[in-house]
């Protein structure tokens, strides 16, 4: 390790170093002479306590500021340590091997890595360099190239969902080496033994005996090897590579969607090569996993694919009535079918019984359906007798020829000859409604709608009730069952087809069959070829969804093919079939990496006598974290050292500033956050007043105080009664609970951002209304009577950039002038200012009406008479600002015509359509 | 930041602005008069009688005469009519004297770009308009030790003709003049001197029992320090600096000793009965000239409310 090894990434970045003088220089110079600034209460400004802060910094200060900003240029340079290479090349051409199955995916950055370091040491020494990887077998090219070749293969390079098969690989390696002389031979090995790994190696040797090695760091592999879906759990089987110590980790279980749904924890035991995860989770649950992975984890072994063959049940149908057959549509094999074909797989049997029953229990069916079968024959008791003890569940179902075998071991209870027929012809009984579920059926919903009218009975048991499992509405049994070993057999008192009942035709019929399912605990393991019997289908499944080395699905491969579904459970993944979903989106096969019969082993480096090296972990050492490190904590020592400097008087102000910039930087601004919420929660509880803040103190206290002596009057006088006024700001605040907002227009203040016209356009559209009020109606005369005031001038400004309604000058019948009072006129402090409101069409002249029919409210109202400041009042309700008028009840008229403002934004025409009253009253004959 | 202006700057670096030249002020008037006048169009006419006998125009009451009265004050008219004799006494309508003083010390004669005028332009607009409306509703008003109490139409110009003598005047606090008794005197500065001298000075004009009115006026920069850096502060009076390396540090500090010297100087006044009002140089004039016109209209007018004050 010599100095070489300390170099940079970016090594032009520290030409910024030469800028450190002029900063020393900078931070050593006088400042500039100060701005003087004529101030006469100098006498108040300068107390004897205070002292001037020095005009130039300490030296010490100074190098503390040169080396952070020295710190920050090194960082951003990128500094690194170089690591001694592992492997050191000498002058031959480089042939390098590189495992990339899914072993090599852990390690995968550290591997490529490798490998460039490799190929581009070889290219700087100008030698050619040959790249093959072992899981793409013989098809490649095995040619010496110069390095850009071997890095643009290297580059394309991608870890495959299988175990490489190596030995493809010996034969042309073989043909290529003997051209060259001198080859360095090196193998960046998975670790992972596929079974060819010994024999490799020894070819190796042979054509190159100074074979170098290099294997991974880390022999934590592990896989799931399979899946059982045992009685109450998941149980997932893992296998590790590494057996010295004991580790733990956990499984974790995704649906189709990839949400986690389950998290399981295993540990393997010192030594122990295997070990299993169980997942504990509701049957119904358990048939949403749809992935299962070990938690951090990144290659395809780790994952295993859940198809639908080992969720599904199959259930078998036999019907021992012949006339099914006859009428195949009310049948019940047709009707238990189309039932249980949602969620099961439905095999039918037509044979016989005997033969029926056999094929059944060797399709290992989780549930075997018997409608109106006789007695169960003496040859399948005992075979039928351990399925249903395996877990199996027999349901039955009532018929003729069920009724006349009163009692079988294969039923839950004995019957009685004779059956119970309701509501018919001769009976006195009505049809039976539903009564009671219990035991397994107990959370289903009583339907209304079933009836039955004919049922066969069972005979009276001390414990038939605890073998009820549904009841009619009078307590006779309707379904009972009993448990038999891990399964249940099962009778349903009714005929699976509707002439005893009508439930197989309810939906209540498909939750208790789908029960039934779930009861079934026959374990079907993945993989276990039990499909043949009962799925004789022999179609070629289209890859679907493909998993790529790092464990992640991928849309399939160029190179994928399709996989007949009779092969599928034996097929192993490789090159042309890669792990993934095979078949189509609705129904498709899994075909998974790592299988229950696959082994894991380590290869055997030792028998060999070559000791392999390890992969480094990490090529360089980035400095770059340690320099940012020391920059900050140079800057915080800075941060410090200022602060002490500090002006005693600055110092709590300074502290509470840190505090807050702390504060500001580690909390995510809950506070405004909630702050926000309680004034959008205030403001939206209650209807206010609103105004416009301008930014002008005394503009907005006049308009504050004024708002609150129209709230004052509103509540006297009308039946509004508004809560506080408000200012609010129109960038900041949200504008849509407040039904009109007093805008006050002044000169001084500075014209609104086009974003807040826009949301004002906005609110107006929406219904809002906004009074602009430009309160210089005094300086009207300056410039001829009829001359826009400059508030005016600075209004019409505004508005130009929105998009705003043709205005008129308040016509004598609006509906604002007597919405409340009856008013003529809208003074505010000065009296003769016209008020504008939206244009409204004139009534057609043969009517005569006290008020124009328009529909909506005026979005704007604009007037020039500074209506707050009529209305503003002091906290005693004395008047603040004196008003410029003749008319000595200027004042009231003032809250008058803000009252009817208020009115009319809030009632809108109402007051126009009163003028029906009067034929309103003529109809009702007053 | 805000930018102080110093008007009219001073013709010497080294000396502080002691004299302004009269004419460079006059030179100003007309344009400060005509807003004055505008000022006054907009203000309310205050009639205000004394409620009690004494020289007028208006019938106030009959009272028997009494020995010693000039024989031609008896009403004979009334005399004649019942066995007494009486005199008919008329309601005192006597005009009422204002005095008015204005600081033009240097410290005045500042504007920040966040005020439109300076505070000595202010403080005159204030004053003509003041003394305008108030000789126009007959009242008589004077400059304290400059003029009599006047009653003249162009009382604007007669002001500011006798304005420029009270340049001398550089200690920024009101002369040492009694007022006349009962008389209203206004006093506008913007009393940045220690509050004693000013209490004590201002006590002096009230000793007779004038009432006093203060008005404090200040540029906006003097109440909100808006300043940062590295700045040096020059006090147009003393012309003492200050540097401060970092303005904005002081800013804290200095408000609240501001503020300290408005709440004294405030409370001061309250103690002794005299008005006080704080007038910015930012915010409109009529702020500030509206309310003292009604306010010495009021107590002119003779009402209890107007007598309580004292």
């Amino acid at each position: 390790m010599g100095v070489l090894s300390f170099g940079f990434a970016a090594p032009w970045i520290l030409a910024a170093l030469l800028i450190l003088p002029a900063l020393y220089y900078l931070l050593r110079l006088t400042p500039p002479q100060p701005k003087r600034i004529w101030f006469p209460p100098l006498k108040l400004l300068v107390s004897k306590k205070q002292e001037e802060t020095p005009q130039s910094s300490p030296l010490w200060l100074i190098i503390l500021r040169l080396a952070l900003a020295a710190c920050l240029i090194c960082a951003f340079a990128q500094p690194l340590w170089r690591a001694e290479p592992v492997v050191t090349l000498n002058n031959g051409p480089l042939a390098l091997i590189i495992d990339n199955s899914w072993a090599a995916a852990p390690d995968w950055t550290e591997r490529s890595a490798q490998a460039r370091d490799l190929i581009e040491r070889a290219a700087t020494r100008g030698m050619p360099v040959m790249m093959a990887a072992t899981s793409s077998g013989a098809a490649q090219p095995f040619r010496f190239a110069d390095g850009n070749t071997a890095l643009t293969q290297l580059s394309g390079l991608a870890p495959e969902p299988f175990l490489s098969k190596r030995m493809a690989l010996i034969k042309p390696l073989q043909d290529a080496l003997a051209r060259q002389q001198n080859v360095q031979l090196v193998w960046l090995s998975d670790g992972v033994d596929s079974g060819d790994a010994a024999e490799f190696l020894q070819q190796l040797k042979t054509i190159q005996p100074q074979l170098v090695v290099l294997t991974n760091t880390a022999h934590d592999l592990r896989t799931i090897t399979g899946i059982n879906n045992d009685r109450d759990a998941l149980v997932v089987q893992l296998m590790r590579l590494d057996t010295a110590q004991g580790a733990t980790g956990n499984v974790r279980a995704l649906d189709r969607q990839n949400r986690l749904m389950a998290s399981a924890p295993f540990s393997f035991a010192n030594d122990a090569k295997t070990t299993t995860a169980r997942f504990e989770l509701p049957s119904s649950l358990r048939n949403d996993v749809f992935r299962l992975e070990i938690a951090g984890a990144n290659h395809a072994a780790a994952v295993q694919l859940l198809d639908e063959r080992w969720q599904r049940k199959t259930v078998g149908l036999y019907s021992g009535n012949p006339q099914d057959t006859e009428q195949p549509l009310l049948s019940s094999m047709f009707i238990l079918g189309e039932a249980m074909n949602g969620f099961a797989d439905v095999v039918k049997e037509t044979g016989s019984l005997t033969e029926s029953l056999q094929r059944f229990i060797n399709g290992k069916v989780g549930v075997i359906i018997l409608a109106d079968v006789g007695a169960i024959p003496n040859d399948m008791q005992q075979a039928l007798s351990k399925w249903i003890d395996d877990g199996g569940v027999l349901v039955r179902f009532a018929g003729l020829r069920l009724v006349e075998i009163k009692s079988d071991p294969f039923l839950p209870v004995s019957l009685r000859p004779n059956l119970r027929s309701l509501g018919g012809e001769l009976s006195w009984e009505k049809e039976q409604k539903l009564g009671r579920f219990s035991g397994p059926l107990a959370d289903l919903m009583l339907p209304d709608d079933v009836t039955v009218s004919k049922q066969a009975l069972a005979e009276a048991e001390p414990d038939l009730n605890k073998k009820t499992w549904a009841e009619l509405a009078d307590g006779v049994p309707l379904i009972t069952a009993e448990p038999r070993g891990r399964g249940h057999t099962v009778l349903v008192h009714v005929s699976a087809e509707p002439s005893w009942s009508n439930l197989p035709l309810s939906g209540t019929f498909l939750e208790i069959l789908r029960r039934m399912l779930l009861m079934s605990n026959t374990s079907t393991p993945q993989g276990a070829e039990n499909s043949d019997v009962l799925n004789p289908v022999s179609s070629i499944l289209k890859p679907l969804r493909s998993l790529d080395g790092f464990g992640t699905l991928i849309s399939p491969p160029a190179s994928a093919q399709g996989l007949s579904a009779a092969d599928f459970a034996k097929a192993k993944p490789d090159a042309e079939h890669p792990p993934g979903l095979y078949g189509i989106e609705t129904s498709f096969h899994a075909l998974n990496t790592f299988r229950s019969d696959d082994k894991l082993e380590a290869i055997d480096f030792k028998s060999q006598n070559i000791q392999p090296s390890l992969l480094a972990k990490r090529l360089d050492t980035n400095l770059q974290p340690g320099f940012l490190v020391a920059a900050f904590l140079l800057f915080l020592a800075d941060c410090i050292l200022s602060f002490l400097l500090m002006g005693s008087g600055m110092k709590m102000k300074t502290m509470t500033g840190a505090a807050l910039v702390l504060f500001a930087v580690f909390s995510p601004l809950p506070a405004q956050a909630q702050k926000n919420d309680a004034a959008i929660m205030a403001a939206a509880n209650s209807t206010r007043l609103a105004f416009i803040r301008s930014g002008i103190a005394d503009v907005d206290d006049v308009a504050l105080a004024g708002l609150k002596g129209l709230t004052q009057s509103l509540r006297e006088r009308t039946a509004i009664e508004p809560d506080e006024p408000v200012g609010i700001d129109l960038m900041k605040d949200e504008l849509v609970f407040y039904p009109m907002l007093y805008w006050p227009i002044d000169t001084r203040m500075e014209k609104p951002s086009k974003q807040a016209l826009e949301k004002a356009e906005a609110y107006m559209k929406n219904g809002g209304t906004i009074v602009f009020d430009t309160r210089d109606r005094g300086e009207a005369g300056l410039g001829g009577p009829d001359s826009a005031t400059p508030g005016e001038m600075y209004l019409r400004d505004m508005l130009n950039e929105m998009n705003t309604p043709r205005l008129e000058a308040l016509p004598g019948d609006h509906v604002l002038t007597k919405s409340f009072y009856i008013l003529t006129n809208f003074p505010g402090r000065f009296e003769d200012g016209p008020l504008w409101v939206e244009k409204t069409l004139p009534n057609t002249g043969d009517e005569k009406r006290p008020v124009r029919l328009a529909d909506g409210v005026s979005s704007l109202i604009v007037t020039s008479n500074d209506l707050a400041g009529a209305w503003a009042t002091d906290d005693s309700g004395q008047a603040l600002l004196p008003l410029y008028g003749s008319d000595p009840r200027q004042r009231e008229m003032a809250m008058r015509a803000g009252i009817n403002i208020v009115v009319y934004l809030l009632t809108g025409n109402y007051k126009s359509d009163q003028v029906h009253i009067p034929d309103l009253l003529q109809r009702l004959g007053q | 930041m805000a930018d102080v202006e110093f008007l009219p700057r001073p013709k010497a670096a080294d000396t502080a602005p002691l004299i302004v030249s009269a004419h460079q002020l006059v030179a100003r008037f007309p344009t400060l008069l005509s807003a004055a006048r505008r000022l006054a169009a907009t203000q309310l006419h205050g009639v205000h009688s004394r409620r009690r006998a004494g020289p007028g125009e208006d019938f106030w009451q009959y009272r028997r005469y009494s020995f010693g009265e000039p024989a031609n004050s008896i009403d004979w008219r009334r005399s004649a009519r019942s066995d007494n004799t009486f005199v008919r006494e008329k309601e005192w309508q006597a005009t009422h004297g204002f005095w008015f003083w204005v600081d033009l010390s240097s410290s005045m004669f500042i504007r920040s770009n966040l005020a439109q005028l300076s505070k000595a332009d202010a403080a005159l607009i204030t004053l003509f308009a003041l003394a305008d409306r108030l000789v126009e509703i007959s009242e008589r008003a004077g400059l304290l030790g400059r003029t009599p109490a006047l009653s003249s139409r162009n009382i604007a110009a007669r002001f500011a003709e006798s304005l420029p003598l009270t340049f001398e005047t550089q200690d920024g606090l009101p002369p040492n003049i009694t007022a006349p008794r009962f008389s209203d005197c206004v006093l506008i500065s913007d009393f940045l001197n220690p509050v004693e001298e000013i209490v004590a000075r201002c006590a002096q004009v009230a000793g007779d029992g004038a009432r006093v009115h203060l008005v404090q006026m200040l540029d906006p920069i003097e109440e909100t320090f808006p300043f940062e850096g590295r700045l040096q502060f020059v006090d147009p009076e003393s012309n003492e600096t200050f540097l401060a390396g970092r303005a904005e540090a002081y800013a804290r500090r200095y408000k609240w000793a501001l503020e300290q010297h408005k709440t004294k100087l405030r409370s001061e006044a309250r103690a002794r009965g005299w008005s006080y009002r704080l007038y910015h140089t930012g915010t409109p004039l009529a702020s500030l000239a509206l309310p003292l016109l009604l306010m010495l209209t009021q107590v002119t007018s003779g009402t209890a409310a107007g007598r309580g004050l004292r």
